[in-house]
């Protein structure tokens, strides 16, 4: 698993009022809106006793630890300790990992890693056509595969298996051929695998 | 977990006429009663060929394996060989590990571990026990996760405010504060009695029981007594005390169990004892939902990897306490264990093997080295 990467963790409506659990790269992390309505994702271990911030409430745009209620901001600076009460100069120690958030095309994305602002690889443009309702139809889905990620990513970057694991594949039209790969100049460095049909697939219309 | 220490390994009562088997610290015993009514307790496994002691019977003051018919008196040394005839002259090296055992408090204790009589801890005193005047409350549990989150946990005066809505309040008081913590030193262990704000009990039966109808300041506090038991005191008013003793033991290393001796002064009828059964499981319920979650899932081997407050001083002080007891040769080395299972059979130490250390068939657990130095460093806030 690749750190200092941009991953998408949540659906943004799916981030509201109450903190959300994710897990990724093995790490259990936490999503939750400040006062302003962002997005910020920390690490979900509490630093006083390893307690799990996805379980605590929302209070004044700061995350709570639900065992002894420690206040974490979207920093993952604490910025209370109720049980030291007020005026307490809190240490710089008393934090835990934030994590850079962007949220496009109705999902939040987490950088997981290090690297400063300039250095961070763009956040992936994927869905250029996302939002035009004109011509484009989008559906949703979230799957959880019980699969290393490697083997997956290379799966969908692999034509070829398509005619054979997949019952679909047997039935298209004639002309379709499956095979033929491309060098193409919008991804240099990739090679994209292209299905080329005959016939201009029009989208559905919505 | 720790040898060395007495174990609650059953209640009296479930144990009559019947081998029982237990799992404590990740090793299996056989409990069984001889016909006087004294309790034994030996390692499960057979020295011949590995059978399961409680699978088999109480024949003769002994219990006689399933497999091939061996018998094991309450010292652990072997009576009969049945492949052998009844003359057989039975070799000393045909023993089983056995335990000292002691019936307290309605539970069965077992020592785990070798020391001599004059070394070994006591088991957790409870001075009103029997005294006129209080009753007597028991109940059993068995959860999942390591027995020290759970000792850390009653040992923490500070998170009642959050995960105990049950006591009345549920963290919503801006001024409130942890109370001062003086932790107290004992022979085997520390812990506090402390002043609570608390406001009167949620709960309406709770509420009138408890004698408390006014926002009062309680006194409540917990001590732990070696690395798995412990006595919550909680005096809702000057005159209404509830003593919650428990003792508990590792089944491994992420499971325990416990023997719940809760002592009261006050609602002295066995009639109550179902609303206190059921508040005490809510209020577990209200740990557990926090516990589970923890992580690391155990307690990490050294404090600098978190944030302890003033008001975990007491967690501090347990926590060099078991390092000390590791610093004896008493911690398991549970990674070596769990290397081996399902290849080796170990037994946990028994007084008889310092008598007559050669000779025996099972290998004992292997123990931890002395671990690195606990950081007892506390951060000073205020």
């Amino acid at each position: 698993m690749i750190i200092n990467n941009w991953y998408v963790a949540a659906y943004a409506d799916d981030v509201a009022d109450t903190p959300v659990p994710v897990r990724m790269l093995g790490t259990d992390l936490v999503l939750f809106r400040n006062g302003a309505g962002e997005v910020a994702c920390l690490s979900n271990v509490c630093c006083h006793r390893g307690g799990s911030l996805a379980q605590g409430a929302m209070c004044e745009g700061c995350l709570t630890c639900p065992y002894h209620g420690w206040h974490y901001d979207a920093s993952g600076r604490v910025i209370k300790i109720p049980a030291l009460g007020e005026n307490i100069r809190i240490p710089k120690r008393a934090r835990v990992d934030s994590y850079p958030v962007r949220e496009q095309n109705g999902h939040i994305w987490v950088f997981l890693g290090d690297l400063p602002e300039a250095e961070r690889p763009a956040l992936p443009d994927l869905l250029p056509e996302y939002g035009d309702r004109e011509t484009w139809r989008t559906m949703h889905f979230v799957k959880d595969w019980p699969i290393n990620w490697m083997r997956l990513s290379e799966n969908f970057a692999d034509t070829f298996h398509i005619p054979f694991v997949h019952a679909f594949g047997k039935h298209l039209s004639d002309g379709i051929s499956f095979g033929r790969v491309e060098k193409t100049s919008r991804a240099p460095k990739r090679y994209r695998a292209s299905v080329r049909a005959r016939k201009k697939h029009k989208p559905t219309p919505r | 977990m720790y040898i060395n220490f007495w174990y609650p390994a059953e209640w009296s009562k479930d144990l009559t006429d019947e081998p029982v088997k237990v799992r404590m610290l990740g090793q299996d015993f056989v409990l069984f009663r001889d016909s006087s009514g004294i309790v034994h307790c030996l390692s499960n496994t057979c020295i011949h060929r590995g059978g399961s002691l409680a699978g088999g019977k109480i024949v003769k003051d002994c219990v006689q394996c399933p497999y091939h018919g061996w018998q094991f008196d309450g010292d652990g040394a072997c009576r009969a060989m049945p492949s052998l005839g009844p003359d057989a002259r039975i070799p000393a090296r045909a023993r089983v590990d056995a335990y000292p055992t002691e019936e307290r408090y309605g539970i069965v204790f077992a020592f785990l571990g070798d020391l001599p009589e004059a070394e070994r801890p006591p088991i957790m005193d409870i001075p009103e026990y029997g005294q006129p005047g209080w009753h007597v409350q028991r109940s059993g549990s068995y959860s999942d996760g390591d027995f020290r989150r759970q000792l850390d946990n009653a040992l923490d005066p500070a998170h009642n405010e959050f995960v105990h809505p049950t006591h009345g309040f549920s963290g919503t008081n801006d001024d409130y504060q942890t109370p001062e913590l003086t932790v107290e030193d004992t022979e085997w262990g520390c812990g506090f009695l402390t002043k609570y704000f608390a406001p009167p009990l949620k709960d309406k039966k709770m509420r009138a029981a408890s004698g408390r109808t006014e926002n009062a300041v309680i006194e409540a506090g917990t001590f732990h007594h070696g690395p798995c038991d412990m006595c919550t005191r909680i005096h809702p008013t000057g005159e209404t005390f509830m003593h919650q003793n428990v003792f508990k033991v590792p089944v491994d290393e992420s499971h325990v169990r416990s023997f719940l001796v809760q002592t009261r002064n006050f609602l002295l009828g066995a009639e109550h004892d179902q609303r206190f059964l059921e508040r005490n499981l809510e209020v577990g319920g209200q740990d557990r939902v926090i516990l589970a979650d923890l992580n690391p899932k155990f307690t990490p081997e050294t404090n600098a990897h978190e944030f302890l407050l003033p008001a975990d001083e007491a967690i501090v002080r347990y926590r060099q306490r078991l390092a000390e007891w590791q610093a004896r040769g008493w911690r398991i080395d549970v990674d070596r264990v769990e290397q081996q299972r399902s290849r080796k059979a170990f037994a946990i130490p028994s007084p008889a093997r310092r008598e007559h250390p050669a000779g025996w068939v099972i290998d004992t657990v292997p123990m931890m080295e002395s671990g690195q130095a606990t950081d007892t460093k506390v951060h000073a806030v205020r």
